[in-house]
């Protein structure tokens, strides 16, 4: 018998995750104080799905970010209910690739994932749990002393928590679009309207300024115009400085067509309302990115660029095994 | 007695700066009030705008004219949000009002209906506001 086999026989429901390892890209870099390991994957994942990290054990991370839709909202709503049906401020972000990203969060206040990990499980809006809370919780539950066992060499702790969870995230990643497979040379990858969009993209539509890079996103702040004035200052709960209020990082556009609702107010419905936002030269907010500006885009012009956008979903990411809820509940 | 002096220090500088012109890539911007280029607090005071493209008339605009106290600022809503309707796309009118004396910034936005007409405009003017009558911001009565 090969080792993997034996390692998935005896590791019971880590098998799944294990089997799905494989077929991943690399890993996003994990700190040097969280090296990636199967064990804290596979109960990061656990984490991942279980209501037991809120207060009123209904809601889970999944709750607001599903494999379904790229790891972000499934509901459709603007703002995903929390604990209590409360509601936060934001949008749920989707969480694909975010293991790459240097900002977390709207405006940017986490840097590791297991930082940001935290700020969701201690929100009153969102999972309302306290560090004391969740510890008392995970150990009095045996399945999960033993996986913390397991992977940690330890009982449950807030910040081997954190760490699972972030090892978890870690691995959700993906850059296996239409999109990719055109780059990577395969023509027939896109059609002709995405191909026009992508024209578009990377030329009068501006795009790409922001949205850049192998994630399409600059990792910057910006105000992107939608509203007047910003009641969320964003970037500026951290900087306390007035030039940033209502700047958030520019997000990330892979699996943009499964992501709906947009900006992190959830205030746009479709894609199509998005790029007509941005056609239309946004709102004049003292702090609005300077290339916002009206770009006499046609009617056509933007259904090409929305068609465009969809060639960066992979639709893989809904039927990836390691991605899915654990089969198994502790 | 210092908000007195403020009030005289800040009329003195509404009445230089009188008619002063504003321009932002092709377009060019007169503004004018009908009070010296005060605002008259708790009192409409009338402002006019005069549009210049290149030697003409301004093309079909959707332009905006945003008043804020003091300084804009993203963390709050301007004072007045109001569509500023050209005769000819030469000028237009508005009337403003603001509850109390201090310094006002102006914000003049514009862009084409039609896109190429005009590049899109965003211009800023500073007004003041002096009481012309009884104002307890101004007229502190209760300090020596």
């Amino acid at each position: 018998m090969k080792p993997l086999a034996i390692a998935t026989l005896t590791l019971g429901s880590l098998g799944t995750t294990f089997a799905a390892l494989l077929s991943l890209p690399p890993s996003a870099p994990a700190p040097p104080d969280n090296p990636t390991t199967p064990e804290k994957v596979a109960l990061g994942r656990q984490l991942f799905f279980d209501p037991i990290l809120s207060r009123d054990q209904v809601i889970s991370c999944s709750s607001c970010h599903s494999p379904q839709h790229a790891f972000a909202d499934p509901t459709g709503q603007a703002i995903s209910p929390g604990t209590s049906a409360r509601r936060g401020r934001r949008n749920a972000i989707s969480l694909i690739n975010a293991g790459d990203r240097p900002h977390l969060t709207w405006p940017g206040t986490a840097s590791s994932l297991e930082t940001q990990a935290m700020i969701p499980m201690t929100d009153h809006a969102e999972l309302d749990l306290s560090v004391d809370e969740v510890v008392t919780r995970l150990k009095a539950a045996p399945a999960y002393v033993k996986l913390f066992q397991t992977a940690f060499n330890s009982a449950p702790t807030m910040q081997n928590t954190v760490r699972a969870l972030g090892s978890f995230e870690r691995t959700l990643e993906s850059r296996n679009s239409p999109y990719d497979r055109y780059q990577a040379g395969d023509a027939s990858a896109l059609s002709a309207q995405q191909v026009r969009g992508l024209d578009l993209f990377f030329g009068k539509a501006d795009c790409f300024h922001c949205h850049t890079g192998r994630d399409f996103s600059d990792e910057r702040p910006h105000n992107n115009a939608i509203l007047l004035f910003n009641l969320d200052t964003g970037r500026a709960e951290q900087t306390e400085q007035d030039g940033d209020v209502g700047k958030f990082i520019t997000p990330s556009l892979r699996n943009v067509g499964l992501t709906a609702p947009y900006m992190h107010d959830g205030s746009f419905k479709t894609l199509k309302q998005v790029v007509e936002h941005y056609n239309d030269g946004g709102e004049p907010n003292p702090n609005a990115d300077p290339l916002i500006r009206p770009l006499g885009l046609s009617e056509q012009d933007i259904d090409d660029l929305v068609a465009f956008l969809t060639s960066l979903d992979d639709p893989t990411i809904k039927s990836n095994p390691a991605f899915a809820a654990p089969l198994e509940t502790p | 007695m210092n908000k007195l002096w403020l009030a005289f220090w800040l009329g003195t500088f509404s009445l230089a700066q009188a008619h002063d012109t504003l321009s932002a890539g092709q377009v060019s911007l007169t503004i004018s009030t009908d009070d010296e280029d005060d605002l008259g607090v708790n009192q409409p005071t009338t402002v006019f705008f005069g549009f210049d493209h290149q030697g003409k008339a301004l093309p079909e605009c959707h332009c905006r004219a945003l008043l804020y106290a003091g300084q804009p600022s993203a963390r709050t809503p301007p004072l007045s949000d109001l569509q500023l309707a050209l005769t000819a796309g030469r000028s237009g009118q508005l009337k403003l009002s603001v509850p109390r004396a201090g310094q006002y910034t102006l914000i003049v936005v514009g862009r084409p209906a039609r896109y190429g007409d005009f590049d899109a405009f965003k211009m800023q003017y500073a007004l003041v506001a002096t009481a012309t009558q009884f104002d307890p911001s101004v007229w502190d009565l209760g300090k020596p």
